[in-house]
């Protein structure tokens, strides 16, 4: 009996342990490819402006006062997250736009292809020309990098909602405002929350690219300036941390959907 | 006994993206009577589902006129209740929320009252316990019982059902077919129940109405005139088969029932056909 | 009756209110780089942090920069009211498109473009570098220059091959001998050298305008608005820029460490060494002769002559003379 017990609670242990050991997988492969890289550089002499050891930018990160890095931190995140959420207050109502109206669907869809498929990096100095030097821009620039997958998704979803709904919602003469805020807006939620952790990653990359355009502080400043000193490690560095942030701001994206709108992850599943 | 529900001559077409017109239900008549339950078969693409659209008001008809209670039927309706195929209850609300959604979604608030009221819908349709739980959690027939209650709580006189057990196991769907017929004898409703299963709609209805053909049209009208209560013993009774039977060649092989043709006279009416001897409908 | 009576008065206080806060405030101006920050911008930083700039009642607000042309249309649009540019691209703005900026000081004298080469190249002066591979950035205005260069020193333009590349990664091209020769600016070779001597290799730049080529560079520019609606600020600003500049070649320590005072990312040492790298491009015969931040009318000439040239353009379809204003620099001494 004892031992069956014990035997139980083995397997138990043994399944946590594995559960434990796959969600780890990925820090832990990435952990292991620190020491490899750092070998490389050291036996073929990888010059630092090809390739700066893993050592090296430590170092590299180190040096820089962590002040400095919670100011670049702070600009590139103030950009990011204030154009992402007026991203989110341009595309929602927009999305709603292009459900209720098969007019606009077919004016202004292919109008929104358009200036998705507009290389914005091109477009961006003129941007700056246009709106100047403060903030504008550069939340134009991540709200335009970003607007389209959200506004793609929302679409997608409230069109997803079952005909059924929209049947029932037509034989109650709830409306149309009830019909998209009680039905369609929360049907789209799944979708909404997959173009928003697309957006959330390319957020970032639109601050980044303003920042190097215009900008006298952020990450992706950062990085522009340590590589005009060609300063390859410290630009490395703020790539590093650059992909961290990203990847938090991922995680927070997944956290809200997590504790919000627990039901949506369950559907999807 | 007066008619609740009248269709007068009413046919429809729809109109495709194309701008082609597609014929979907030729001409039919016939009523439906206060607190009756009548079931409407026939094979799939006889127009089954647009007779539910037609009544509830969602579409009108290119031809003729849909009345209820001796008014057209022109608008969606609060005296029809409708259950779908599917549950189509909303992911992120409760069962007690989602119950309470029509309420919501028409008027954009909920009372305390109406909160009791659902709960004693759920408590009768045996849902008591499980007013808290969200859909994912319930099996698919206890999903579509909310489905039901959903349909019951602005206590509309007509309930319309398409195909609502359609999704679920057999033994599940006959327990959820007595469950309807029981909530329905309660709440004294009157029922059109769209269904595909011949069995499904002898064992329940007072009238069956049987469309056939592609557009759909009105084959036959059949009372159903079988003992007591229905419950499982139903299923054993000698004119129970019969009438299935009936059913069944018609929707089988409607070209050769040459017998129902000389009868066949009645089906245009809106009169119902008097007891069909079912052991003649047997050849 | 009396609301309207009361917001008025409230206005109005509010108004005076502004007005002699400005009239107390220093004169604020906004000072557009044209690059990002380093030694080679020390002047301005120094300027600040001398005091220059206050003791001639102005506040100078640095906005940095991504290249000439961003410079000279930010100043255009109003986002800036003074700033650097490059001369040559002043000339060709306003001879293109007639922007309202006008040129106020010659920063750099001679123009700062020039060979980059690593030693045991067997390239010892432009000339070497017929037959050669030159790597060079897409956008620099030295690439405009190359074929007249190449002409004055008899290099046959067919026999290099040029690339085109990010300049940020010229640096790393030239030491793993991807390209023989890389086109740079003198401004550049502190950063080219540490970065050399990491890889145990040493610089040699040969400047062009040691090949031949005399033009003026880098000045600091001003809009017509300003110039215009605030002259008396436009000359107490050249003034003060004026000791700024011959302090940050008199004290290139401090300079440098202005810099990195107001710009933590800069280091003191490489600023240092960049202000003493193109101390040649400041003081040289032609400020000597023409008097520091003066624009010469002959080589005024000559500068746009060459440029005229190189962008295929007719000479004597612009006169560089109105892209220049000598009024604040004047009145200014």
């Amino acid at each position: 009996m004892s031992a069956n017990t014990r035997s139980l609670e083995n397997t138990m242990l043994k399944t946590r342990l594995k559960s434990m050991l796959r969600n780890s997988l990925p820090t832990l492969a990435m952990i292991a490819l620190i020491p490899i890289w750092e070998l490389v550089c050291w036996l073929f002499e990888v010059p630092e402006f090809i390739l700066p050891r893993p050592s090296a930018i430590a170092e590299a990160f180190v040096a820089v006062e962590p002040q400095r890095w919670l100011l670049h931190l702070g600009a590139t995140l103030y950009i990011a997250l204030a154009g992402f959420a007026l991203s989110i207050l341009i595309s929602l109502p927009l999305a709603v736009l292009l459900v209720r109206s098969e007019f606009l669907n077919k004016t202004l869809f292919p109008i929104l292809v358009v200036i998705q498929s507009t290389p914005i990096i091109a477009i961006a100095p003129l941007l700056i020309v246009i709106m100047g030097t403060g903030d504008a821009p550069r939340l134009t620039i991540t709200c335009l990098i970003t607007f389209f997958p959200l506004v793609v998704s929302a679409t997608t979803g409230m069109l997803s909602t079952p005909e059924e709904l929209i049947e029932l919602s037509r034989s109650l003469r709830g409306g149309a405002i009830r019909e998209i805020w009680q039905i369609r807006l929360p049907y789209a939620i799944p979708h909404i929350f997959s173009g928003l952790k697309v957006g959330i990653t390319l957020a970032v990359i639109g601050a980044v690219i303003a920042e190097f355009v215009a900008a006298e502080q952020g990450l992706g400043y950062f990085v522009q300036f340590s590589t005009s000193y060609f300063k390859i490690p410290q630009a490395f560095a703020a790539l590093f941390f650059l992909s961290i942030v990203s990847l938090m701001l991922f995680k927070a994206v997944r956290w809200t959907q997590k504790i919000w709108f627990g039901w949506s992850l369950q559907k999807s599943s | 006994m007066k008619n609740y529900v009248e269709f007068i001559d009413v046919g429809h077409e729809y109109t495709l993206a194309d701008g082609q017109r597609m014929r979907a239900l030729s001409p039919i008549n016939f009523n439906i009577q206060r607190h009756e339950f009548v079931s409407v078969v026939g094979p799939s693409g006889c127009g089954k589902s647009t007779l539910l659209r037609l009544l509830s008001g969602l579409i009108q008809p290119t031809e003729g006129e849909v009345r209820i209670f001796d008014k057209p039927v022109t608008e969606p309706q609060d005296e029809v209740g409708i259950v779908f195929q599917k549950p189509t209850l909303l992911p992120w609300k409760n069962v007690l929320d989602n119950v309470l959604f029509p309420l919501r979604h028409k008027f954009g608030r909920v009372l305390p009252a109406d909160k009791q009221r659902a709960s004693q819908l759920l408590e009768m349709a045996g849902l008591g316990s499980y007013q808290q739980h969200m859909p994912g959690e319930l099996s698919g027939g206890m999903q579509q019982r909310v489905g039901i209650v959903r349909a019951l709580l602005l206590s509309p006189d007509i309930l319309i059902l398409d195909e609502p057990f359609s999704a679920l196991d057999a033994l599940t769907r006959e327990e959820m077919g007595f469950e309807l017929l029981r909530i329905c004898r309660e709440q004294k409703k009157t029922v059109l129940f769209i269904t595909h299963s011949i069995s499904e709609a002898v064992l329940l209805s007072d009238r069956v109405v049987v469309l056939g053909g592609r557009p759909g049209e009105l084959v036959d009208n059949i009372e159903i005139d079988l003992p007591g209560q229905r419950d499982n013993s139903t299923l054993q009774h000698p004119d129970f088969a019969a009438y299935t039977r009936t059913i069944r060649n018609y929707i089988c092989a409607p070209h050769k029932t040459g017998e129902q043709e000389k009868t066949g006279e009645s089906a245009k009416t809106d009169e119902p056909r008097k007891a069909v001897s079912p052991h003649k409908g047997a050849a | 009756m009396k609301r309207p009576f009361r917001l008025k008065s409230l206005l109005l206080t509010g108004a005076f209110a502004l007005i002699s806060q400005a009239t107390l405030a220093a004169d604020k101006v906004t000072f557009q780089l044209d690059w990002l920050p380093g030694g080679d911008k020390a002047s301005i930083y120094a300027g600040i942090d001398q005091g220059y700039f206050a003791d001639e009642g102005i506040e100078v607000k640095i906005s940095q920069g991504r290249g000439s042309t961003d410079a000279i249309s930010k100043i255009a649009t109003g986002s800036a009211d003074v700033g650097f540019a490059d001369l040559v691209a002043l000339l060709v703005a306003r001879a293109n498109d007639q922007v309202p900026v006008k040129a106020v000081y010659s920063v750099f004298s001679e123009a700062p473009h020039a060979f980059f080469t690593v030693k045991g190249n067997g390239i010892n002066s432009v000339s070497d570098v017929a037959g050669k591979k030159i790597a060079t950035s897409p956008f620099t205005s030295s690439n405009i220059f190359l074929p007249l260069l190449l002409d004055l020193n008899k290099v046959d333009q067919d026999s290099i091959s040029l690339v085109k590349a990010d300049p940020g990664s010229l640096a790393p091209m030239l030491l793993t001998g991807n390209t023989d020769v890389v086109i740079s600016w003198i401004t550049d070779a502190e950063k080219y050298r540490s970065q050399a001597a990491k890889a145990g290799k040493e610089l040699t730049v040969m400047p062009w305008y040691d090949a031949g080529l005399k033009f003026y560079a880098t000045s600091v520019i001003a809009s017509e608005r300003f110039l215009q609606q605030r002259p008396d600020v436009a000359r107490r600003f050249i003034r003060a820029y004026n000791r700024a500049v011959e302090f940050t070649w008199a004290h290139p320590q401090q300079a440098a460490e202005a810099v990195h005072k107001q710009v933590p990312e800069v280091d003191v040492d490489v600023a240092v060494a960049t202000i003493n790298s193109i101390r040649s491009l400041v003081y040289n015969d032609a400020s000597a002769s023409a008097g520091l931040g003066n624009f010469d009318h002959q080589r005024l000439a000559d500068t746009w002559k060459s440029t005229a040239i190189a962008q295929k353009l007719d000479p004597a379809s612009f006169d560089p003379e109105t892209a220049i204003s000598r009024e604040p620099k004047l009145a200014a001494e």
